[in-house]
């Protein structure tokens, strides 16, 4: 038995709000999506399954048609879906009444219930949210009907607020593969027999590191389970965190170099989030807005210490003012606020820029 | 600081003259229009510059006053001074058109910037206004308690924090304020640009439920048409079966029977009466048949729009949904804000602590100056009055037997003293960084003998380097007569 695994597809999300790239990479997220079925189509994969938030919310009906039209493209393919989290079921939703093509098994209950396929003995377990949020741990109160079939759990969540599950306990029970989703970086939970799909396509710009589609196989004898299962990326986005450490010497034209080499090492897919870190100059001023406005930088992230060394200034002045406020600001209770405070107050008090 | 050498090259009328300076006290005796005045704005400005004043306020000034009548342009001098035994010579041209200034340590040779604040620095960060306003002591050397304490303030406000360059309270205080600003009203863009947002989204969102709302009475109204309709129907079936359909089947049964009974008579031919026989069947399958009338029509048309409605309902639920999921999370505050929100309570929190401290420190400060006011005057009036202090207005207070009075309420000489008290311990506090000369012009004029030998032991003790200009000899006969160590100037 041959299937295609994706999940979290978030049809319909629109990345980077306000970036010049955002409406292409909504778009970008349904074509990849279309190109995946077809490519189900080719691979003549036997299932293809979806673990939940296909769509980023409810679906209308028109997109249900859509991603209806597609699925009725690889007729040879039976699809199991599931609705997730973002997309729930709830009493109006579409995916309630919604006329599917013959080849797509969609769960509907929130219990787990179980599609059956005595011709490719393989039996999928199943349910779909019906809130936002489910605590408890549904995926633990169900036993396979017939442990000489290919068990297959079609789950979504593993958090503590989306169904929390653990990936051995279920395999305990007969299960030969989770299909799993809801977190969007793509990881084999356990060998090949646990895979949590991650997203089709980065949804945000959080979601770092390669992205795609699963594709195993799985064979059954008797109870022995054999298998493969290779993960292929979708090369339309990829988002990286790339993080600079600056010097108190460093140039407003050095980093712009060193931010511009490094996207111009990577491909050209990628898109990135910079952190600078390290101390810099007070009195440097570098404007980092300059880097905001870079092609391919979705923002920008400035974690700069000015380099003071405060234990000295407190030495070198212990009762001017300077000395005096440095003591004073040590002796609070540390938090956010008042390690800020003290920041400001020295940038106040020796006349450089406050804060940004 | 101790001023070593004045070389005059051309400074109002002194021309082409150096004199020498020793440590201790410098008596620098002259008869009048000899250029003691002279010499005396020619050190200070050495020591703090001089700018040319504009317009009208160039008329009688200090630098008109000394400009040199044939050689505007060579308007320039010599300083050499020692500051913690390193020896500097200072060059000045005060011409305004060629300015030009030269500092140089002669110990290494290295040479400084006045430009830079070099000079600024070794005269430990003090103004000209905050000296002339302290050591530098004119005839009536008549200042206020206010004077006083906006110097202190002034001092406080820029106090110096040696290697790192000016503090200034008071600019920092500002520039939080100000910053502070910016980042409430970048705050409030922020939290006005998602309230914008989710107005629209609001907006969209009433307009939604409107049409749902209006999609459900259609609904109602349709559902009513069709429940109208179909009793209508009903009756009409009811009314159908129970008359008019059963009497024309009865008729046909028994004018069947009878047509059958009169062929089998022969009374009438067969083909005639079967023909007549299906006419009347015709009849009755006409009654019988279910005929689409205009009520059932109208139920068929309900039923459809009803079908229609209840998905664009169903459309509109599902589109409000999302909406308002949307602007649940439109209603969270972004990244940004949070920071915002910190940084405006650091600032607020590092403003009050600024705040205090100076507030602090203004009073330690107070405190020692009043010790020191209490010691001078002390000093120079041999214990009649023993202490004084100034308050948070600026007033001074005098103690004496028990009670603070004005010092207005002493007498001329007294009050003299006081003022030159007044002045030598604020110029002690806010000259810590370097002990700078004092100078004394004429100063004891108002004196009698026997407090100008007191004031002359005091400024002894002090072994700071002091300079008194006098047209008299009574200071050197007295600080003979007391056995003080002093140098002499004659111009």
């Amino acid at each position: 038995m041959k299937f295609m695994h994706i999940s979290d597809v978030h049809l319909g999300v629109m990345p980077d709000a306000g970036k010049e790239w955002s409406k292409r990479r909504k778009q970008d997220i349904w074509d990849s999506f279309a190109e995946v079925i077809l490519e189900a189509g080719r691979q003549s994969v036997d299932f293809l399954l979806i673990s939940g938030d296909l769509f980023h919310k409810q679906p209308l009906k028109r997109e249900l048609r859509e991603v209806n039209y597609l699925f009725g493209q690889i007729p040879q393919v039976k699809v199991v879906l599931m609705a997730g989290n973002h997309d729930y079921l709830q009493p109006k939703s579409y995916y309630l009444d919604f006329p599917w093509e013959e080849n797509v098994y969609f769960f509907k209950g929130e219990e787990i219930s179980a599609f059956d396929f005595p011709e490719k003995n393989v039996t999928i377990y199943g349910l779909s949210y019906w809130h936002q949020q489910i605590c408890e741990r549904l995926y633990d109160e169900f036993d396979v009907s017939d442990e000489k079939r290919i068990n297959i759990l079609l789950a979504h969540g593993g958090t503590e607020k989306q169904i929390p599950f653990f990936p051995k306990q279920i395999l305990e029970k007969g299960i030969d593969y989770i299909a799993a989703g809801h977190i969007h970086k793509a990881a084999r939970m356990l060998g090949t027999s646990a895979v949590m799909a991650g997203s089709l396509e980065p949804t945000d710009c959080n979601d770092t590191g390669p992205h795609g589609y699963w594709i195993g196989e799985i064979r059954k004898e008797g109870r022995e389970v054999f298998g493969g299962l290779d993960f292929y990326p979708v090369k339309k986005c990829e988002y990286k965190h790339e993080i600079f450490s600056l010097e108190t010497d460093t140039t407003q034209y050095e980093l712009e170099q060193m931010v511009k080499k490094r996207i111009e090492d990577g491909e050209a897919y990628m898109l990135y989030r910079i952190f600078l870190e390290g101390y810099v100059n007070p009195d440097a001023n570098i404007d980092f807005s300059r880097l905001d406005q870079m092609k391919q930088v979705v923002d920008v992230t400035v974690n700069l210490q000015p380099d003071y060394d405060y234990e000295k200034m407190l030495k070198e002045h212990p009762d001017s003012l300077l000395g005096r406020y440095i003591a004073r600001m040590e002796k609070q209770p540390q938090d956010v606020v008042t390690m800020k405070a003290l920041e400001f107050g020295v940038n106040a008090l020796l006349g450089h820029n406050i804060c940004r | 600081m101790q001023i070593k050498e004045a070389k005059i090259y051309n400074f109002g009328k002194l021309q082409n003259v150096s004199f020498r300076f020793s440590e201790g006290i410098n008596v620098i005796y002259g008869a009048n229009e000899q250029g003691k005045s002279t010499l005396h704005t020619f050190l200070v400005r050495m020591l703090f510059g001089m700018e040319k004043g504009r317009g009208r306020a160039a008329n009688g000034d200090v630098y008109s006053k000394y400009q040199p009548w044939h050689a505007p342009s060579f308007y320039s001098g010599a300083l050499r001074f020692e500051v913690d035994g390193r020896p500097f010579y200072l060059e000045r041209n005060f011409y305004s058109k060629e300015k030009s200034d030269y500092l140089r340590n002669e110990a290494d040779g290295e040479e400084l910037w006045v430009a830079y604040g070099d000079l600024d620095v070794l005269l430990g960060g003090i103004g000209r206004e905050e000296y002339c306003n302290t050591y530098d002591v004119p005839q009536s050397g008549a200042t206020t308690g206010k004077v006083m304490s906006e110097i202190l303030t002034a001092y406080l406000a820029e106090a110096e924090a040696g290697g790192n360059g000016k503090i200034h309270v008071g600019l920092a205080q500002k520039n939080l304020t100000a910053r502070k600003r910016e980042l409430v009203v970048e705050q409030k863009a922020c939290a006005e640009s998602r309230e914008r947002i989710l107005d629209q989204k609001q907006v969209e969102l009433s307009v939604l439920q409107e049409h749902a709302q209006e999609l459900s009475n259609q609904i109602q109204s349709f559902e009513g048409q069709q429940r109208e309709l179909e009793e209508r129907l009903s009756a009409q079936g009811k009314k159908n079966r129970s008359s008019v359909k059963w009497a024309v089947t009865i008729i046909f049964v028994l004018l069947t029977l009878i047509i059958g009974i009169m062929t089998y008579l022969k009374r009438i031919l067969p083909v005639p009466a079967i023909i007549f026989v299906i006419i009347v069947f015709m009849g009755v399958l006409y009654v019988w048949l279910p005929r689409r009338n205009e009520a059932e029509e109208l139920l068929q048309y309900a039923k459809t729009m009803l079908n229609q409605i209840k998905e664009h309902l169903q459309e509109d639920e599902n589109e409000i949904i999302n909406l308002q999921e949307e602007m649940v999370e439109l209603q969270k505050v972004s990244l940004r804000e949070v920071e915002l929100q910190q940084n405006i309570e650091a600032i607020t929190l590092a403003k009050q602590q600024i705040e205090d401290l100076s507030e602090e420190y203004y009073m330690e400060m107070a405190d020692e100056l009043n010790a020191e006011i209490s010691r001078w005057i002390s000093l120079l009036t041999k214990g009649t009055y023993d202490s004084a202090r100034l308050d948070k207005n600026g007033k001074l207070w005098i103690c004496t037997e028990g009670r603070e009075v004005s010092p207005e309420s002493l007498s001329y000489g007294t009050l003299e003293q006081i003022y030159l008290a007044l002045r030598l311990a604020v110029g002690s506090v806010i000259m810590k960084e370097e002990d700078m000369p004092i100078f004394l012009d004429e100063t004891f004029a108002m004196y009698d003998d026997a407090r100008l030998a007191e004031t002359l032991k005091a400024l002894a003790q002090t072994k700071k380097q002091i300079f008194i200009f006098t047209c008299q000899k009574r200071e050197s006969d007295i600080l003979r007569q007391e056995a003080i160590a002093y140098y002499s100037v004659n111009m």
